[in-house]
């Protein structure tokens, strides 16, 4: 059974996206093939800066032949419709056939299609598969229109066995596939003809090409190590899984080589090292063990060079020196620079506009800090050490460092902090309040950081907001999504009680006005002033928050139903009690006690609905509505108001967030329910018994209204 | 390939090196446009003749102003002012990065010694509505070229697509050059006895320059001449289409785009100024880029034009 073999050979395509593409057009593949009912053995795909390659084993040199079989008109139609129906399929009258179908009887014609040749069905299949790929960024080239990642050089496409092969010559992008290939763009020359997955392997290994992602990761750890182990035992690979990822995708044939950190560089914060070693130059690390730094890298170079390389690694080190020299120069202008009490940098922040009628970055920071001084005691963290870190929050934005390795903001203030005597707490706040920035970033535990990043993100709601600016569709342009994910993950993370948004939302929106609105004189954005849009703001914003968290818990795998029925209630002000709640009606709604609450939560709801024109609509809060004891007559009701005062007892003595018991105790009051329901009339004449009737089962219903709207759960 | 391209010793014979690699080619070999650009892209040679259906090969040197990058001469590699060299092949050769390749070597890159690699870059100019994909080339870990398949200019979808090669030349050189401080470069050769370094010709201009970006230029005034082109752009290009003296079609495509170039310019002098906000920035942009798309539409039209009525072009 012959085996596929595809390359798609193009200029360089981006390491991140030579997987995916393989990954595409495999299933692609895979799904044109299968149209044709072909069966296959396993496809594989593989990738390099140049090829896009797939592999698929056991296909049929032949498909099998197939009889197809068509229903024509009823035996005994008119003439003329066995006629049309003969004609459209060029057959006689000799080839009908009659089968009965149901009660009637029809004409059949059966037609046998052969088995063709898979080389005709796979020119089909790649070039549709090729036509039909989604890329998210491709482009067109030359005065083709065509699209692809970037521009293809050479199709090659073959169908093989041990005996034979044959070329598939599927037309794209106005080339025709054939069985050439081309080596290493610097290291080979000429064509290379292919036969089969084995010669294309071993032939391009020998031009320098290793096809193979994974192969080419282990080969380059496995040449680091043994250098490391014959030449530097001091040195140690700081491993990176995520670079060296990146770096597989932009070689062909690995050589790294060693290069060395200048020795005045080596005293460089760690992390200005690491930008520049591994965001801007691609190289790994090395740490030396005795002196615990970085002092090395690895340049991994597509190229065997003629001098074994040492051109390519003097021009690498030249390359990093001038950019650590640029790096020491702006550390050393902003070390002589800054005053020896920090706060004082708050006052440069004057100069620096934050946004659009918001101010300056000093009017930002002076909000930052009363909010911060405002949360700080949930966190039972002193005013005073949350009031610092966060007049520190922002200074290092005017720096040179900063102003230069943008990426490097909280990691230059939390280092400028230390090198001025700062309490290491305080500056580790500095850094760590951006966190998390990223979905991989951890969340910080400590609280001042804790304290300084949350009243960061609301203010920063809370501005733009103010503003009008709120995210739409897709675009979120002031990363405002962003800022609501770092809240939501703050509190849940930390496992944050009593965190009250309202409150604080409110105060933020206050000190918009209280701070910074005079100052920017350039405001062309009049902050609302009226209690009622300020009103409409807090209450977006808090939409806004609770609209992010629900999406955040749906992605982590929580019900939707179920987030929405503990989050669109009246007690929505404390996300980390929503989630305990999520948890709570999580685990409860699979059992028969669950099954209990939702029967009777409808039974009541729906009687309250069609009774009461919705005028007992969840009403908040535990309180009951007025009962008349007297007014109840028949014992089930008797019962069910006696049982209803122990649930209500009971549910009221729980904790605060133990939501299962409370749960479970309503739930208990199933057999009541319905026995109330089976043995009471609820509709009478007499308006007040009828009322009294329904306020009961509307207490009932808002023992739990307040914390979870039961309505929503429609699919347990 | 000819042998005259010798490896080269100075600033100016890299650009020889390249002009002479661009002629052979088959490149028109243009000269620097008149005007403060801020990229060898503004140049009407790449930006408009990148539009339309006819083919376009050309190549220059484009002196290019960036007030923000200015130091005063004092690092080693950043310059307000500087050289950029430009390429321009409409449609893009099947073959272009071979051809490029050996542009690198007739500049004195021996292809042996060291390692090349196209690195990721997507290209945008937000000013000219335009957009690319391609790639940075990397000589060794350091940036010496931008490699780009213009897929959009002026706003509107390229058709064919135009490859375009911009060489940093300043760096490009001191890398070729083994010089670590472009003021240390040498300009002509070296031991002549008319030798001079880069920092003779430029140093003393880029201090000028860098406080009159800086601090000196005028906010105010720089401002109106911002608005003053904007409207002469407008005007230019809403003027009858027909030459009252000639009697027939004659769109002032060109002068129009000028008001346009200029404007640009004029943006990033009041940005280097930082008296732009982040928003006011946005909109400025915005306004740039619509002149572009009107000059980029009209130069479309009239090439279209003379398309149909002169019936030896394809």
């Amino acid at each position: 059974m012959p085996d596929l073999l595809l390359e798609i050979y193009t200029e360089e395509i981006p390491s991140s996206m030579q997987k995916p593409l393989g990954e595409q057009l495999k299933s692609r593949a895979m799904d044109e093939i299968k149209e044709f009912k072909l069966e296959f053995g396993q496809a594989t795909s593989y990738s390099t800066p140049q090829r896009t390659i797939l592999l698929i084993e056991d296909l049929p040199w032949q498909s099998n032949q197939q009889t197809i079989e068509t229903r024509g008109p009823r035996v005994g139609a008119p003439e003329k419709a066995v006629e049309g129906f003969l004609k459209s399929r060029n057959r006689n009258f000799d080839d009908l056939e009659t089968r009965i179908v149901g009660k009637a009887e029809y004409y059949f014609l059966t037609e046998v299609v052969p088995g063709s040749a898979v080389n005709d069905i796979l020119q089909k299949s790649i070039s549709s598969a090729l036509t039909r790929m989604s890329l998210p960024k491709s482009m067109f080239w030359g005065s083709g229109r065509t699209k692809w990642v970037r521009p293809i050089q050479s199709l090659l496409c073959i169908l093989f066995d041990k005996e034979k092969k044959e070329i598939v010559p599927f037309q794209f992008a106005g080339l025709q596939a054939g069985d050439i290939t081309y080596g290493h763009r610097f290291m080979a020359s000429g064509e290379l003809s292919i036969d089969s997955f084995t010669d294309y392997r071993s032939k391009l290994l020998n031009s320098f090409v290793d096809i193979d992602p994974n192969s080419r990761k282990d080969r380059i750890l496995e040449l680091i190590q043994n250098e490391i182990n014959k030449d530097y035992p001091n040195l140690e690979l700081v491993h990176d899984e995520e670079l060296l990822e990146e770096i597989v995708g932009l070689i062909e044939w690995p050589v790294p080589i060693v290069g060395e950190i200048g020795k005045s560089f080596q005293n460089l914060p760690e992390e200005v090292l690491k930008t520049t070693i591994k965001v801007h130059q691609k190289y790994l690390s090395l740490r030396n063990a005795n002196k615990g730094k970085i002092t090395n890298f690895y340049a991994v170079a597509n190229f065997l060079a003629l001098d074994g390389g040492k051109s390519i690694i003097n021009g690498n080190q030249r390359v990093l020196a001038s950019r650590l020299s640029d790096a020491q120069f702006f550390l050393n202008e902003d070390l002589n620079s800054l005053p020896s009490n920090l706060v004082e940098m708050i006052e440069t922040l004057t100069k620096v506009r934050y946004s659009f009628g918001l101010g300056t970055q000093k009017d930002r920071v002076e909000r930052i800090d009363n909010l911060a001084k405002r949360i700080a005691p949930i966190f039972s963290v002193k005013e005073k050490d949350a009031s610092l870190a966060a007049r520190l929050s922002k200074f290092d934005l005017v720096t040179n460092m900063v102003k230069e390795f943008p990426e490097l903001q909280g990691v230059m203030g939390r280092y400028y902090g230390l090198s001025k005597g700062i309490e290491p707490r305080i500056c580790e706040a500095i850094e760590d309040h951006y966190l998390p920035a990223k979905v991989s970033d951890n969340v910080p535990e400590s609280p001042i950081s804790i304290t300084v990043g949350l009243a960061d993100r609301i203010n920063h709601l809370v501005g733009f907001f103010l503003r009008k600016e709120i995210p739409t569709g897709l675009g979120d342009p002031n990363a405002l999504r962003r800022s609501a994910l770092g809240i939501i993950r703050l509190i849940l993370d930390n496992k944050i009680n009593g965190f009250g948004l309202r409150k604080i939302v409110t105060f933020s929106v206050e000190e918009h006005f209280r701070v910074g609105n005079q100052s920017d004189s350039n405001s062309r954005i009049e902050l609302k002033t009226s209690t009622e849009e300020k009103e409409k703001v807090i209450a977006d914003i808090i939409n806004f928050i609770l609209r992010r968290y629900s999406i955040y818990l749906v992605e982590h795998g929580y019900d939707s139903e179920i987030v929405d029925a503990c989050i669109l209630v009246p007690n929505n002000d404390d996300l980390f009690r929503i989630f305990k709640r999520i948890e709570a009606l999580t685990s409860f709604l699979p059992t028969t006690s669950g099954t209990d609450l939702l029967h009777l939560d409808k039974r009541i709801s729906k009687i309250l609905l069609s009774l009461d024109s919705g005028k007992h609509d969840k009403s908040s809060g535990i309180t009951s509505i007025q009962m008349y004891p007297g007014l109840f007559s028949s014992s089930h009701e008797i019962s069910l108001f006696e049982k209803y005062n122990l649930t209500l007892d009971m549910v009221s003595r729980k904790e605060g967030d133990d939501f299962l018991s409370k749960l479970h105790e309503v739930s208990k009051l199933r057999t009541e329910i319905d026995s109330y329901f089976d043995n009471v009339m609820i509709d009478v004449d007499d308006l007040k018994v009828k009322n009294n009737r329904l306020n009961l089962l509307a207490n009932i219903r808002n023992m739990l209204t307040s914390d979870f709207d039961l309505n929503l759960i429609t699919n347990h | 390939m000819k042998t005259k391209d010798v490896r080269p010793e100075c600033f100016q014979e890299v650009i020889l090196n390249l002009q002479n690699y661009w002629a052979d080619y088959g490149c028109l070999i243009l000269q620097p446009y008149d005007m403060e650009v801020g990229a060898g892209t503004f140049h009407p040679a790449t930006t408009l003749r990148s539009l339309g259906p006819n083919p376009w090969n050309a190549a220059y040197v484009q002196p290019c102003r960036r007030p923000t990058d200015g130091r005063y001469g004092d690092n080693p590699n950043r310059l307000q002012h500087y050289y950029q060299y430009q390429v321009i092949l409409k449609p893009s050769p099947s073959d272009f990065q071979e051809i490029y390749l050996k542009s690198l070597e007739a500049i004195g890159i021996d292809m042996r010694y060291h390692d090349i690699r196209f690195v990721e870059d997507d290209w945008e100019s937000p000013t000219l509505g335009a957009s690319g994909l391609g790639w940075e080339v990397w000589c060794d870990g350091m940036e010496i070229s931008q490699f780009t398949y213009f897929q959009q200019m002026c706003g509107i979808e390229c058709n064919p697509v135009s490859g375009e090669l911009t060489y940093g030349l300043e760096r490009l050189a001191m890398y070729v050059l083994g010089i670590d401080h472009v003021m240390d470069m040498p300009f002509n050769r070296p031991g002549t006895p008319f030798s001079k370094t880069y920092g003779d010709v430029f140093k003393r201009l880029e201090a000028e320059y860098s406080r009159w970006n800086f601090d000196a230029c005028d906010v105010e005034m720089t401002h109106r001449h911002f608005e003053n082109a904007e409207t002469a752009c407008k005007e230019i290009l809403s003027q009858p289409e027909v030459d009252a003296k000639l009697g027939h079609k004659n769109l002032m495509v060109h002068p129009a785009y000028d008001q346009c170039i200029k404007a640009s310019h004029l943006f990033n002098l009041l940005d280097a100024r930082g008296v732009i906000s982040p928003i006011e920035r946005a909109a400025m942009i915005g306004r740039v880029r619509a002149l572009a798309k009107q000059c980029g539409e009209a130069f479309l039209a009239s090439e279209l034009e003379e398309c149909t009525t002169n019936p030896n072009t394809e």
